[in-house]
């Protein structure tokens, strides 16, 4: 299997887009990482990249110790699963699987028997003889990754492979894609732009931002301590809550009410700054009469998620959300307050997390540097 | 009845004699315009298969044997073999070199290429074998292939490759990159890549290309009419036009059978790329 | 586990030189691994198209521009010398009256059969099919399109046996035995019609796919306010598809405007009566040998052309914006 090195990899176009900025990453033999970001993020320009579809400009990739930047694509034993599944129209199932055996002049018979097996681990035994145009979108995709699979390449490369796929299959194709990797144990990167793929399915993941990396850390830890406002908007299925305040008097000034300063901010803030709170709806807690440490506000909307409920709740010119376990009547008065140790400070002027290092102006990416560079172990 | 059903009825009735006569007005131009249509190519149907064809059509008295006639004829083969290697000549050279231009300019991005494109598009409008009947004489005179095949050849794939590279073009475009990408991730090379991948995905545009050229170069008169002189290298379109327009009696059993069998094949290419591909229709691919 | 039969190349491949972690820039002279094909290898490709498409289309478009201001003749001492006449040519043509006569000719021929005949008649046509989908409408579509598609030499004798005096089929089926020389008594209007019968399928199919763009939703609505067909294709649908009827008009004006079958039918008479541009050149330079006579009327074609294809792309690229 392989290990993934990126060095001050950059990608400028002809235009003068710079897609991937001065990237350096390292992705772990075995593992399954994620990239993650808004389109137009060179997410899809860094996996192509690492591809060899698309010429670095400066810098290097390295599979394994080996400097690959200037091979072919076909030379560095990879594959990769597209959008569009890239499936050959004129070409049965068991010909797709097997081309990139042919191409390496596997003998018919042996690559007649990978394809079959690729197909069978993947549920495909019995369409072998079909062509792509007589597939459903989920079939089309397990034949993708069972081309990319057969020839057990070192290293597999998904492109946005489920987001043609209708929200419940999606699931499914995801549960059955970690599983696959899981049991072949490649390393693989996948590109997303639905966070929660990335979430779901990476040991480790990236979200990326104008070409750079925002963020570099497990899910959970992407999820539950977001280092930037940019990666704590992005992240999460219901908007997170991101309240603007002041630090006064060891506490925060939220639109005049008061909140007590989380825990492992509170050494990195003085009396005047200017900070953003931030805090999961999942993390906020609703009370019918007033307690300290809490917001004001009256329910505006209730929307049910399956098994509770999300609540917008406006007051004081804030609006917040809150997962409760009941609905309340429109109006209601309510008091919001917020698990202390999932709130998170982030400086207003350039969006960091409070305690982290700062940058200055619209290089404020450049605050995540150390972190990618620690992380690089 | 009641004073409101006999308000009503009225207006019913007159709705329904508008719309037997719009219905009648509707058969009656479809009538005079299949009469339109059908009448000039009555003569071909009839008049091939007529023991005494005369300029009208009519019903046959049943015959075969002004195909025996048209068989006898010196120059009825030759021509028909003569129109038969224009159109494949033509139909490799014009295949061949816009599939080639057409996945460079699709998949590279040349410098220029907009400009290149443009400069094809106008001229492929703006020039016409009429317009330029002196140049091309003269330019076919000149470099020595005056009445030969390749100099008509070379003009006709000259004025057809225009719109088949913007044709074929159309078609590379529309095709993925995904697919040619994820034979190179493969390892295919460059050359397989093409033969594995592009060649096939973009038959059915190859074959319209080819069939499209084909019909084109069958039916030209122009061009061979100007650039041979040779009787024996005359294609069909030239000896046809020469049998009808000779002094004396028109030879009526074999100018029909003739027409006939010249006509035959344009007729079942259009079947064939009908029932094959539907007759998709590409702006401007006639002309 | 079992050895893989894949070839891993990259693992015999040397490290690339330049050191670890130093940023390698551009190498331009290598071919980028990105590429299938590269510059050269794209500029090979469209090579052959370009070269057979610059000698023997662009090439001799702007030869005529030269030709056409020289007084070369097929034989004789203007053959062997020509001299370079200026724009004598031109202000010749303009004051010959039977260049006139052709120009007027051609003028009427356009904008009969190909602004008025075919365009309105395909637009019709395509409007008679747009819901019907019987045999009738197949067997009057394939009709249509055979017109188009059957060799010219042939179509053209087609309406010389049908507009035939003595037997033709049009004369038997006119009642009072009229005995009509069609091609000698009415010459303009006989290939007038013969060139709409001929290229009407263009502008159907045109107006086929045009229609299809009009979406449905539009049609019913002016249906639910109370539309008749009448109106639909007034309100509605004439203005949709507008583009495509300016396409269809310049195009076909273009081509009819560059159309030498007439010559098949009439070879330009009676009496130079349906001599149009193109039979007229014929006539003066390949018949008459007077090549740069004839190239400059040429040019004068090539212009008017240029005037109708840039109109044309016009069109298109506002059609695309």
């Amino acid at each position: 299997m392989a290990r993934v090195t990126l060095r001050s990899l950059t990608k400028r176009y002809p235009g003068g887009v710079t897609a991937v900025d001065a990237l350096d990453l390292e992705i772990a033999d075995g593992e399954f990482f994620a990239l993650l970001g808004p389109s137009g993020c060179g997410k899809t320009t860094l996996l192509r990249t690492i591809a060899g579809l698309e010429a670095a400009t400066t810098g290097q990739v390295i599979i394994d110790d080996v400097d690959v930047t200037r091979l072919p694509p076909g030379d560095r034993d990879i594959g990769m699963v597209f959008q569009d599944y890239a499936l050959y129209p004129h070409m049965t199932v068991q010909d797709n699987i097997a081309y990139p055996l042919k191409v390496r002049k596997v003998n018919k018979d042996e690559r007649r028997g990978m394809a079959a097996d690729a197909a069978g681990n993947l549920q495909l035994g019995e369409l072998l003889e079909r062509r792509p145009g007589q597939l459903s979108g989920g079939q089309q995709q397990r034949v993708a990754v069972a081309r990319a699979i057969a020839y057990q390449p070192r290293l597999f490369l998904f492109d946005e492979p489920l987001s043609n796929l209708d929200a419940q299959l999606r699931v499914e194709a995801r549960t059955f894609l970690k599983r696959l990797q899981a049991e072949i144990g490649v390393t693989t990167v996948y590109v997303t732009h639905d966070q929660s793929e990335a979430l779901a399915l990476a040991d480790r993941m990236a979200v990326m931002q104008r070409g750079r990396v925002r963020q570099l850390a497990t899910p959970e830890e992407v999820y539950r301590r977001p280092n930037s406002l940019f990666v704590a908007s992005f992240i999460g299925s219901m908007p997170m809550n991101l309240l603007d305040a002041e630090v006064v008097d060891g506490a925060l000034d939220i639109a005049g009410s008061r909140l007590s300063l989380p825990p492992d901010s509170a050494e990195h803030v003085t009396s005047g700054d200017r900070v953003v709170f931030g805090s999961r709806p999942e993390f906020a807690t609703l009370h019918d009469e007033p307690v300290d440490n809490a917001l004001e506000g009256q329910v505006a909307v209730a929307e049910l998620l399956g098994n509770s409920y999300l609540l917008t709740v406006e007051g004081s010119g804030l609006q917040m959300r809150a997962v409760a376990a009941e609905a309340a009547p429109n109006g209601t008065r309510v008091w919001v307050t917020f698990d202390e140790a999932n709130c998170l400070l982030y400086r207003r002027d350039d969006g960091g997390l409070v305690g982290s290092p700062r940058v200055e102006g619209d290089e404020a990416v450049d605050a995540d540097a150390p972190r990618v560079a620690a992380a690089r172990q | 009845m009641t004073a409101a059903g006999a308000a009503v009825a009225p207006g019913n009735s007159r709705r329904v004699v508008k719309s037997v006569l719009t219905r009648i007005g509707f058969y009656v131009m479809v009538l005079l315009l299949g009469v339109f249509f059908a009448l000039p190519m009555l003569w071909l149907l009839a008049a091939p298969f007529d023991r005494t064809p005369t300029l009208a059509a009519g019903v046959p008295d049943f015959t075969f044997d002004n195909f025996v006639r048209v068989f006898e004829n010196p120059f009825v083969l030759p021509s028909l073999r003569n129109s038969l290697i224009l159109a494949l000549a033509t139909m490799v050279l014009v295949v061949t070199a816009a599939a080639l231009c057409a996945y460079a300019l699709s998949r590279v991005h040349l410098p220029g290429r907009d400009i290149l494109l443009y400069v094809l598009l106008l001229f492929s409008a703006v020039v016409s074998g009429t317009a330029a009947m002196v140049p091309l004489f003269l330019l076919i005179f000149e470099i020595g292939l005056i009445n030969t095949h390749t100099g008509v050849v070379l003009v006709l794939a000259g004025g057809l490759m225009p719109a088949g590279i913007f044709i074929l073009k159309d078609f590379m475009d529309s095709t993925p990159a995904s697919y040619e990408e994820s034979a190179r991730v493969a390892g295919a090379s460059a050359l397989q890549t093409l033969r594995d991948i592009v060649v096939p995905v973009v038959r059915p545009g190859l074959a319209v290309i080819a069939v499209w050229t084909v019909v084109q170069v069958w039916g030209d008169f122009l061009i061979p009419f100007i650039l041979l002189r040779d009787p024996e290298l005359a294609p069909a379109a030239v000896v046809m036009f020469n049998f009808y327009t000779e002094g004396g009696q028109a030879n009526l059993p074999l100018i029909s059978a003739y027409s006939f069998l010249y006509s035959v094949p344009v007729v079942v290419m259009y079947l064939f790329v009908n029932r094959r591909y539907g007759f998709r229709f590409y702006g401007g691919i006639k002309r | 586990m079992s050895p893989s039969p894949v070839r891993s190349p990259a693992v015999d491949a040397p490290p690339a030189p330049g050191g670890k972690g130093r940023a390698r820039e551009d190498a331009g002279s290598q071919r980028s691994p990105a590429e299938v094909l590269g510059v050269k290898g794209a500029a090979s490709f469209v090579a052959p198209a370009v070269g057979i498409v610059g000698v023997f289309l662009i090439f001799p478009a702007l030869w005529t521009l030269y030709l056409g201001i020289t007084n070369l003749r097929l034989t004789g001492l203007a053959a062997a010398e020509p001299q370079v006449v200026g724009l004598d040519n031109v202000t010749q043509a303009l004051s010959d009256p039977s260049f006139l006569n052709a120009l007027w000719v051609t003028a009427i021929f356009v904008l009969g059969s190909a602004v008025i005949g075919q365009t309105v008649l395909g637009l019709g046509l395509a409007w008679l099919f747009r819901n019907w989908h019987g045999w009738g409408r197949q067997a009057l579509e394939v009709l249509v399109i055979f017109a188009w598609i059957i060799p010219g030499s042939v179509v053209a004798f087609l309406w010389i046996a049908m507009l035939d005096g003595e037997s033709g089929t049009l004369n038997a089926l006119l009642p009072g035995g009229v005995g009509i020389e069609w091609l000698l008594t009415y010459p303009m209007l006989s290939i007038i019609v013969f060139n709409i019968w001929r290229g009407t399928a263009f502008a159907m199919l045109l107006f086929g796919a045009a229609l299809n763009t009009v979406p449905p939703s539009h049609l019913e609505t002016a249906r639910l306010a109370g539309a008749g067909a009448w109106r639909q294709l007034v309100d509605i649908v004439l203005p949709t598809i507008r583009g495509h009827i300016l396409t269809a008009l310049l195009l076909v004006s273009l081509w009819t405007f560059n159309l030498f079958t007439p010559f098949l039918l009439t070879r330009g008479g009676p009496n130079f009566q349906t001599e149009v541009l193109p039979i007229y050149i014929y006539r003066v330079a390949i018949s008459q040998g007077e090549l740069g006579f004839g190239a400059a009327i040429g040019a004068i074609m090539l212009v008017i052309n240029l005037a109708i294809a840039l109109v044309y792309i016009h069109v298109l690229s506002e059609r695309a914006a």
